[in-house]
C-alpha cells in the first residue's frame, strides 16, 4: 500500500500522468483510508521539500557529502527497516473540510491522526472538535489536555483554541491542558504563539521547554518544563520527581473512574519521586502510597480513600 | 527509590548486563563518555516502555535499542554540524537566520537524513538530484547511466521510505 503510493508520487513527479491515470489515482486514494493517510504523508514530504530555502539546501548538501564520504562501519544495518507498529495506533478521522467531534473517557489515552497529517493524542476525559478547512486547521479543545504533532503546512495554521485563548503552532510539537485555573500550554519542539481570548495584544511566543498559562487576564507562569517528561502521558506514564504527594494524587485521579478521597491537609510536606503506570491508575496509586508511607482503604463503590498510614 | 514500579525490571536488566552494553557501545563508538550516556538512554527508553514488553533475549532486545539510538545520535550529530556550516555561509551572505528558523531547519534535515539513510547509495543520489538540485529524471538517467525506469524506482522509493518514517515517530 506504501508502496502503490509512492509509485504514485514517482508517476506524477515525471509529469508524464495522464487524464486516465488521474483517475485511476482519484479511485485508489478513496478505496481506503489508508491509501489516504500514507499519500498525505508523501505529501506533507514533498511540501516540506519545496518549503525548504538556501539555508536547508545547503545543510542538505553537507550532510548527504559527508554521509557519501563517510564509511559506515560503525553501526552497519543503516537500512534498518523502521516499520514500526505504528498501523494499530492510527485512527483515522472523516475527510477534509468537516468538522469531526473526539473525545476520551476518563482513563482513556487516544491517537488521533487527522486528514492533513498531524497526529493528535488525547488525554484521559478530554473532548475536541476538529475543522480542517482549506485556509485554516483548528482543534476546539472543550476539556482535558492533548498533544499535537503537528503536519507542516505553512499556508494553513494550526491553532488549538480554548475560551481562554488559542495557541498557534509555528512549529510542530506541543500540548495544551485546559482546566480550572485556565489553559495551560507546553512546547516540546519548535514554537507555539499563544494569544488570549479577549486581549488579542497580549499575545507571546513559547520555545522549546517551555510553559505559561493563558488566564481571562492574559498570559501567566512563565516556565521551563522538562518537556520529554510533560508528553510523557502520551505513552502512559507520569513521571515525578519531587513532587507534592496531593499534585501527584490529583494527577493520577483523573485516570479513574471512581473518584479517590483523601485531606490535603494530611499530606502536606509529604513529596515522592518515581513513575507511575496511568493506564493502571489503581497500580500507580498504591506505588505512590508505598512512596508517600500512605495507607488505601477501598470503599464499595469504588472509591479509594488514601490518608497517611 | 520506593514507589518507582516501573523501575523493577529494568533494574535486575541493569544490573546484569549493563557493562556488557557498555563494552558494546564503546566498541562502537570508540568513546567511552559516549558509550555510558548511549547506555543510560538504552535504559531510559526500557524504563518509559517497560509496562508493554516482555523481554526474552535481554542483550539482543538491549542492542536492538541501543542501535537505534547511536544512529540517532550520528544523525544529529550530522544535522548539527550541517546546519552550522550552512549558517556560516549565510552569515558570509549577510543575511540573518533566526533561533526559530535553526530549530525548524533542524527538524527538517533530520527527516530528510532519516528518509535518505534508509536508502541504497543510488536511490539517495537520485532522490538528492531530482529535489534538491532539480534535474529532471531523464538528466539524472543520463548522469548516472541508468534507465528512466530505475530514475522513477529510486523516486518511488524515496518516497515509500518517507511514509516508513513519517509512521515511525
Amino acid at each position: 500500500m506504501i508502496e502503490t503510493a509512492a509509485n504514485w508520487a514517482a508517476r506524477f513527479d515525471s509529469e508524464e500522468a495522464s487524464d486516465a491515470d488521474r483517475a485511476e489515482f482519484v479511485a485508489w486514494q478513496s478505496a481506503h483510508p489508508s491509501h489516504r493517510a500514507a499519500w498525505n504523508a508523501i505529501r506533507a514530504f514533498d511540501s516540506s521539500l519545496d518549503a525548504a530555502g538556501d539555508l536547508e539546501h545547503a545543510a542538505l548538501r553537507r550532510a548527504a557529502q559527508a554521509r557519501l564520504t563517510r564509511r559506515r562501519t560503525a553501526t552497519g544495518g543503516f537500512a534498518a527497516a523502521l516499520l514500526v507498529a505504528g498501523w494499530s495506533m492510527l485512527h483515522f478521522a472523516g475527510s477534509a473540510d468537516e468538522t469531526a467531534r473526539y473525545q476520551t473517557a476518563r482513563g482513556q489515552v487516544k491517537t488521533v491522526s487527522l486528514e492533513d497529517g498531524s497526529d493528535l493524542v488525547m488525554d484521559t476525559d478530554a473532548a475536541v472538535t476538529v475543522a480542517l478547512t482549506r485556509s485554516e486547521r483548528i482543534v476546539d479543545l472543550a476539556r482535558g489536555q492533548v498533544f499535537v504533532h503537528v503536519a507542516k503546512a505553512p499556508d494553513r495554521p494550526f491553532v488549538i483554541r480554548t475560551a481562554d485563548g488559542t495557541a498557534t503552532a509555528l512549529g510542530t510539537a506541543y500540548s495544551v491542558r485546559r482546566d480550572s485555573a485556565g489553559t495551560r500550554v507546553m512546547v516540546t519542539e519548535s514554537h507555539v504563539r499563544i494569544c488570549p481570548a479577549d486581549l488579542p495584544n497580549a499575545c507571546r511566543t513559547l520555545g522549546p521547554g517551555e510553559q505559561a498559562r493563558i488566564t481571562s487576564s492574559g498570559v501567566v507562569g512563565f516556565g521551563r518544563i522538562d518537556a520529554a517528561r510533560a508528553s510523557l502521558w502520551t505513552s502512559g506514564w507520569l513521571e515525578v520527581d519531587d513532587r507534592p504527594v496531593v499534585e501527584v494524587l490529583s494527577e493520577i485521579a483523573r485516570y479513574r473512574k471512581h473518584p479517590i478521597r483523601f485531606d490535603p491537609g494530611q499530606l502536606l510536606g509529604r513529596n515522592v519521586t518515581g513513575s507511575y503506570p496511568l493506564s493502571d491508575p489503581d497500580r500507580a496509586l498504591s506505588g505512590v502510597a508505598d512512596a508517600a508511607d500512605l495507607a488505601i482503604a477501598r470503599q464499595s463503590d469504588g472509591t479509594l480513600v488514601i490518608g497517611p498510614r | 527509590m520506593p514507589g518507582a514500579i516501573a523501575a523493577i525490571d529494568v533494574g535486575s536488566l541493569y544490573d546484569q548486563h549493563v557493562d556488557w552494553l557498555r563494552a558494546w557501545l564503546r566498541r562502537r563508538t570508540r568513546c567511552p563518555h559516549r558509550a555510558a550516556d548511549l547506555a543510560q538512554d538504552t535504559y531510559c527508553r526500557l524504563i518509559e516502555k517497560s509496562a508493554e514488553l516482555r523481554i526474552e533475549t535481554p542483550r539482543t532486545f538491549l542492542a536492538t535499542v541501543a542501535r537505534r539510538l547511536l544512529v540517532d545520535d550520528i544523525r544529529r550529530r550530522d544535522v548539527e554540524r550541517a546546519i552550522l556550516d550552512a549558517q556560516v555561509l549565510h552569515a558570509a551572505n549577510g543575511e540573518e537566520i533566526t533561533p526559530e528558523r535553526i530549530v525548524e531547519a533542524a527538524q527538517f534535515l533530520d527527516t530528510v537524513l532519516r528518509v535518505l539513510d534508509s536508502l541504497p547509495e543510488q536511490a539517495r543520489e537520485t532522490f538528492l538530484l531530482r529535489r534538491i538540485e532539480g534535474l529532471a529524471q531523464s538528466d539524472i538517467a543520463e548522469r548516472l547511466g541508468i534507465s528512466i525506469s530505475t530514475v522513477k524506482r529510486h523516486i518511488a522509493a524515496a518516497y515509500a521510505a518517507c511514509v516508513t518514517v513519517a509512521y515511525a515517530d
